[in-house]
């Protein structure tokens, strides 16, 4: 999945800059999923990171004037994602029961025999749950959205060397989560 | 792990967001629009430039009228002009910060009520 500068962005940012708000909701659709990843790395309660995505597309819709179409949409807003992420995740205290993670792990294993695509999504969501943010973080935007790390450092404003250690500790850490949760069963997500 | 394993792996991490995201995100949108429309006359810019220009009145009648000696404002001529100014000002401006506060303290009122809805 790689979510470069499209026309088709560009395109739609024009149309919203005429008024044109429909286009804005097709802008939204393309974006919405990969967006809420990436917050769900950083901030690991899904409700609040959707909240979250939700306050990031009303300040894109608000600040798309300036948008400067020499760089790629996709980069602009997951920078404002991870950053509006960061700054919630400061000034919230992360209230997240490492319990509740650990019976949501308890309640799939029960069910692991049939790995279907959804428990595959739910195993691989959960590892990445367990993972500091950045770790998560950094996998997501290098492996999922598929940027450089040029890129990456854009958008989260890390060190590449920060990003280097960091993708090579989430390599190792969501491995041996996989492992975890699923023991021999892990053969069937590769 | 392989690289290639892994992005497989990640290829499957996307989390969907819930089925009525974007129908929220545009209602509050224009929610937003429509308080901003309604707002406009009550932002800053607008309540400075009429209070300038208020404030601007008070003192040319003040310096101005009040100095002639005519019978029916000879009164009033008697009445110091700074702190009268200075008192209206105040009065005025205390009374425009209650307005902005007060359509703001609406707007946030609104939002978190459509919000929480």
């Amino acid at each position: 999945m790689r979510n470069n500068p499209t026309q088709q962005d560009y395109e739609l940012i024009r149309k919203i800059n005429k008024g044109d708000t429909s286009a804005f909701r097709q802008l939204v659709y393309i974006h919405k999923d990969v967006s809420l990843s990436l917050a769900s790395s950083i901030i690991k309660d899904s409700s609040i990171a959707e909240d979250v995505v939700q306050d990031v597309f009303i300040k894109v819709y608000h600040k798309l004037d300036t948008f400067s179409f020499k760089s790629s949409f996709a980069t602009w807003l997951y920078r404002i994602v991870v950053n509006t992420c960061y700054n919630q995740l400061k000034k919230q205290k992360q209230n997240v029961s490492l319990s509740v993670i650990e019976d949501a792990a308890i309640i799939i294993s029960e069910e692991k025999s049939i790995l279907s695509e959804a428990d595959q999504k739910k195993y691989i969501n959960l590892a990445l749950q367990k993972l500091r943010p950045d770790e998560s973080l950094l996998l997501r935007l290098f492996y999922l959205c598929e940027l450089s790390i040029k890129e990456i450092e854009e958008i989260t404003g890390f060190k590449p060397s920060k990003i280097k250690v960091d993708l090579h500790r989430g390599r190792e850490n969501i491995h041996f989560q996989l492992k975890r949760l699923l023991g021999n069963d892990l053969k069937h997500l590769l | 792990m392989k690289e290639e394993e892994l992005k497989k792996i990640m290829s499957k991490s996307t989390i969907e967001t819930s089925d009525d995201f974007i129908n929220t995100l545009m209602n509050t949108i224009e929610v937003d629009q429509k308080n901003k429309e309604t707002s406009f006359w009550w932002s800053f810019k607008p309540i400075l430039i009429t209070c300038s220009i208020l404030i601007l009145t008070i003192t040319f009648i003040l310096f101005k009228f009040l100095n002639y000696s005519n019978i029916s404002l000879s009164v009033l001529t008697k009445i110091p002009k700074t702190p009268v100014f200075v008192v209206v000002t105040l009065v005025l401006l205390f009374y425009i910060n209650s307005i902005i506060r007060l359509n703001e303290y609406r707007g946030t009122k609104n939002r978190f009520d459509n919000k929480f809805k």
